[in-house]
C-alpha cells in the first residue's frame, strides 16, 4: 500500500466514533500523567496492559499512542509553571519556560510549547508515514543475526544515552537482562533462575518491574528528599495569546526542532532527551537575542518542545517496522503487541494495515485534540497539581498495587513489587537510570531467541554475526558507541597529563 | 558536605557495586546448574545467556567499585536541606522511606485475608503519614473512600475481581 492510500485508509479507521473516543481517552490520560509528577507514559501504558484482554488492538494502540503523545504536552506545562519537568524530555523546557512564566509570559510559553508540539507532531507523523514503508522494504532482508546485532545496538545506545554515565546505564540494562532470564527457557524447557518458586516459571511480568521501578521507587525516593519538595506554582498571567514578535521568534525553532527530533527518535538512539538538549544549544547559537537565554527566551521553549514531540513520533519507526523499542514506553507498547499475538516488524504493515495506518492517522487526530486540550485548558490541568503530595503519592501506590494484583490475583506478585520498589529506590539514590532495565527485560529474551536462531541456521558457526554485512555494520556502530566515550576521556586525560608538567615548569 | 558524610556515600556506592558483583556470581552459578545435556540439540544451550549476563554484571560491578573507591560515584540515601542538625534529618527521612515500604508490605500481607479496601486504606494512611500529613483519621477516611470507589468501579463496571477478604468469607 502506498503512503497516500495507506493514510486515507488509516483515517477511515481512526475517524470511527469508537476510535475517536479511544484517542480522546488516551490524550486526556496522557496529558494528566504528563502533568502529574511521579507517573509517566511508560508506567501508565504498563498499568493499562491488562485491558488488552478486553479491547481490540486498533483501539488499544490508538489509546497508547495518545498517552505517549499527551504526556509530552502535559509535561511541558509543569516545566513552565512549576519548574518541575514531568518527564525527562522536558528538562530543558523548564530552564527558559519557568523564567518566562516568572516574567509574566507563562501563557505565551505554554502556547509556543503546545503549538510547537503540534507542528512537530504533525510533520513527524508525515515523516513516519513516508519513511516507514521504506524501512519495511529494507527490514525484509534482515535475518536473525541482523536482528540480534540491532538489539545489541539498541542496548548500547540506550545505556549510553539514558542517564549520566555509560557504566551505570549498563548496570541498569544488565539488571533488566537478569530479570528477563527468569523463567522457563523457551527452546529447551528448562527452568532458569526460578529458585524453585513455581510462580517464577512463567517469567516476571514487565508490569511488575515497570510499576516497581517507576511508581514505588518514585514514592520511596521522593519521601527520602521531602524537605526539598517546595514547589511553587507560577500562576498563568499576562496576555493569553502570543504576541506577533513571539510568533516571529517561534516558528523557526519549531521547524528546526521537528527536524532534529525525528531522526534521533527513529535511529535506535534512545528517545527524546538528547535531541532536546541539542535543540536548546542550537537555538541559543542561532538566536538574535542570546543574552535573553537564561532569562526566559521563547526560542528555548519552542525548539525543545517541538523536538521532543518529533522524537516521540520517530520512536514509532523502529517500533513498528523492526519491532525494536528505543524508549521505555515503546518497550511496553511492544509487550502490548506481544499480548495480542502481533509481531511488529515488516510483516505488520502487510498483515495489519488497519492497525498500522489507523495508529498513524490517529496521531494526527490526537495532535489536534491535544492542541485544543492544552491551549485553552492549560489552567485546568495545572489544578491537578493542587492535589497535596501525600495524597498524590498514596493514591499512586494504591493504583500501583492494584494494577499488579489484578494481573493474576497473586500476593507473590505484590511481594515481587516490593522488592523491585526497593531496587528502584537504590537505583535512584545511586543515580542509575531505570529505563534501560525495562528495555533489558523486554528485549533480552528476544535477543536470546534471535541469537540462538542465527546460530542454528549457521550450524553453530559464531562468525555469522560478522560475515553478514548488515550485522557486521550494526555491530561496528554498537562497539563505537561503547568505546568512543571512554576512549575520548582517556585521550583527554592523557593530553592534560602531558601538558600539566609543562605548566608546572612555567 | 563534611568528610564523614562523603565517606558514607562512597561506602554505600561500594556496597551497591559489590552487590552487583554478588548478583553476577549468583547468575553464573544458576547458569552452571542448568545442566548441559541438551546443548548438542539446541546448538546454543540455555546456559549461554546466563553466563554472559553474569559475567557482564561482575565486570560492571567491578568497574563501579573502582569509581566508588576513586570517589567519582556516590550513593546518597536521603537528601537533607543542610539547615539544622543533618544527622537527625537524615534518619527522619530514612524512617519515612521505611514507613512507605512497610505500607506496601502491609498491603501485600493483608489484601487476601482482609480484602482490597482495608489493605489499601492502611497503605494509604501509612503513606500520607510518611509524607508528613498528620491528620491520621481524616487520611484513613480519604483512603477508605478512595479504595471503596475503586473497588466498586473495578468489580462492577470493569468486571475485575478484587479480593473482598477471606476472613469474613468474601472472595
Amino acid at each position: 500500500m502506498d503512503v497516500i492510500g495507506g493514510l486515507l485508509h488509516g483515517f477511515s479507521v481512526a475517524l470511527t466514533p469508537i476510535n475517536l473516543l479511544w484517542a480522546l481517552i488516551g490524550v486526556t490520560l496522557g496529558t494528566a500523567v504528563g502533568v502529574l509528577p511521579g507517573i509517566g507514559p511508560a508506567l501508565t501504558v504498563a498499568m493499562l496492559l491488562p485491558l488488552t484482554g478486553k479491547l481490540d488492538p486498533v483501539g488499544a494502540f490508538i489509546m497508547f499512542g495518545g498517552i505517549y503523545y499527551g504526556a509530552m504536552y502535559g509535561s511541558s506545562t509543569t516545566s513552565i509553571l512549576l519548574n518541575t519537568p514531568g518527564e525527562n524530555s522536558s528538562v530543558v523546557t523548564a530552564i527558559e519556560g519557568n523564567r518566562m512564566a516568572k516574567r509574566g509570559r507563562g501563557a505565551a510559553a505554554l502556547a509556543t510549547a503546545a503549538i510547537g508540539s503540534f507542528v512537530a507532531g504533525t510533520l513527524a507523523t508525515f515523516a513516519l508515514a513516508l519513511f516507514a514503508p521504506t524501512v519495511v522494504s529494507f527490514a525484509l532482508k534482515f535475518g536473525p543475526a541482523d536482528y540480534f546485532s540491532l538489539m545489541i545496538l539498541a542496548f548500547t545506545t540506550v545505556s549510553a544515552v539514558l542517564g549520566t554515565s555509560l557504566l551505570r546505564g549498563l548496570a541498569s540494562l544488565f539488571l533488566g537482562l537478569t530479570v528477563g532470564l527468569v523463567g522457563i527457557d523457551m527452546q529447551t524447557g528448562q527452568a532458569r533462575l526460578a529458585l524453585d518458586f513455581p510462580q517464577l516459571l512463567d517469567g516476571i511480568e514487565v508490569v511488575i518491574l515497570a510499576v516497581g521501578l517507576f511508581a514505588v521507587a518514585e514514592a520511596l525516593f521522593v519521601v527520602s528528599r521531602k524537605s526539598l519538595l517546595a514547589d511553587e506554582i507560577v500562576p498563568i498571567s499576562g496576555r493569553i495569546w502570543m504576541t506577533r514578535e513571539e510568533w516571529r521568534r517561534s516558528w523557526k525553532p519549531w521547524l528546526r526542532g521537528s527536524f532534529i527530533g525525528f531522526p534521533f527518535g527513529a535511529l535506535p538512539a534512545g528517545g527524546a532527551e538528547i535531541p532536546t538538549f541539542l535543540s536548546y544549544s542550537l537555538e541559543r547559537k542561532l538566536s538574535k537575542h542570546p543574552e535573553e537565554f537564561g532569562q526566559g527566551a521563547i526560542e528555548g521553549v519552542a525548539g525543545p518542545e517541538a523536538t521532543n514531540n518529533s522524537a516521540v513520533t520517530g520512536v514509532l519507526v523502529p517500533l513498528l517496522t523492526l519491532g525494536l523499542p528505543t524508549s521505555a514506553t515503546a518497550a511496553i507498547m511492544l509487550v502490548a503487541f506481544q499480548q495480542y499475538g502481533l509481531h511488529p516488524g515488516p510483516l505488520l504493515f502487510q498483515n495489519n494495515p488497519n492497525l498500522v495506518w489507523g495508529l498513524i492517522a490517529s496521531l494526527y487526530i490526537g495532535n489536534v485534540m491535544l492542541l485544543v486540550l492544552n491551549l485553552p485548558l492549560a489552567g485546568i490541568w495545572v489544578r491537578l497539581l493542587a492535589i497535596p503530595r501525600p495524597y498524590l503519592s498514596a493514591g499512586i501506590l494504591v493504583f500501583a498495587s492494584l494494577g499488579v494484583y489484578s494481573l493474576h490475583g497473586s500476593v507473590f506478585d505484590l511481594g515481587t513489587l516490593c522488592i523491585f520498589g526497593l531496587l528502584g529506590y537504590v537505583m535512584r539514590c545511586a543515580d542509575i537510570p531505570v529505563s534501560p532495565a525495562i528495555l533489558g527485560l523486554i528485549l533480552g529474551p528476544l535477543a536470546e531467541q534471535q541469537f540462538r536462531r542465527a546460530l542454528a541456521i549457521s550450524q553453530g558457526d559464531p562468525t555469522v554475526f560478522l560475515t553478514r554485512p548488515i550485522s557486521a555494520t550494526i555491530l561496528a556502530v554498537a562497539i563505537a558507541v561503547l568505546i568512543a566515550p571512554p576512549l575520548y576521556e582517556l585521550l583527554k586525560s592523557r593530553r592534560s597529563k602531558r601538558s600539566s608538567p609543562v605548566r608546572v615548569k612555567v | 558536605m563534611d568528610g564523614r558524610r562523603s565517606g558514607t556515600r562512597s561506602a554505600s556506592a561500594l556496597l551497591v557495586a559489590l552487590a552487583l558483583v554478588g548478583l553476577g556470581l549468583f547468575v553464573l552459578h544458576q547458569g552452571y546448574s542448568i545442566g548441559v545435556e541438551q546443548t548438542a540439540y539446541a546448538r546454543v544451550g540455555p546456559q549461554v545467556f546466563p553466563y554472559a549476563v553474569g559475567a557482564g554484571l561482575i565486570a560492571i560491578g567491578a568497574l563501579l567499585a573502582r569509581s566508588a573507591l576513586k570517589g567519582s560515584w556516590s550513593v546518597n540515601w536521603a537528601e537533607t536541606t543542610g539547615t539544622g542538625p543533618t544527622r537527625r534529618e537524615f534518619w527522619r527521612h530514612m524512617s519515612s522511606v521505611g514507613l512507605v515500604g512497610s505500607g506496601l508490605v502491609v498491603n501485600a500481607a493483608l489484601i487476601a485475608p482482609l480484602g482490597f479496601v482495608i489493605a489499601s486504606t492502611l497503605m494509604f494512611a501509612l503513606t500520607t503519614w510518611a509524607f508528613g500529613s498528620r491528620r491520621l483519621f481524616f487520611d484513613l477516611a480519604v483512603g477508605a473512600l478512595f479504595s471503596t470507589v475503586i473497588f466498586i468501579i473495578f468489580t462492577y463496571t470493569l468486571g475485575l475481581s478484587l479480593p473482598g477478604g477471606t476472613l469474613w468469607g468474601a472472595r
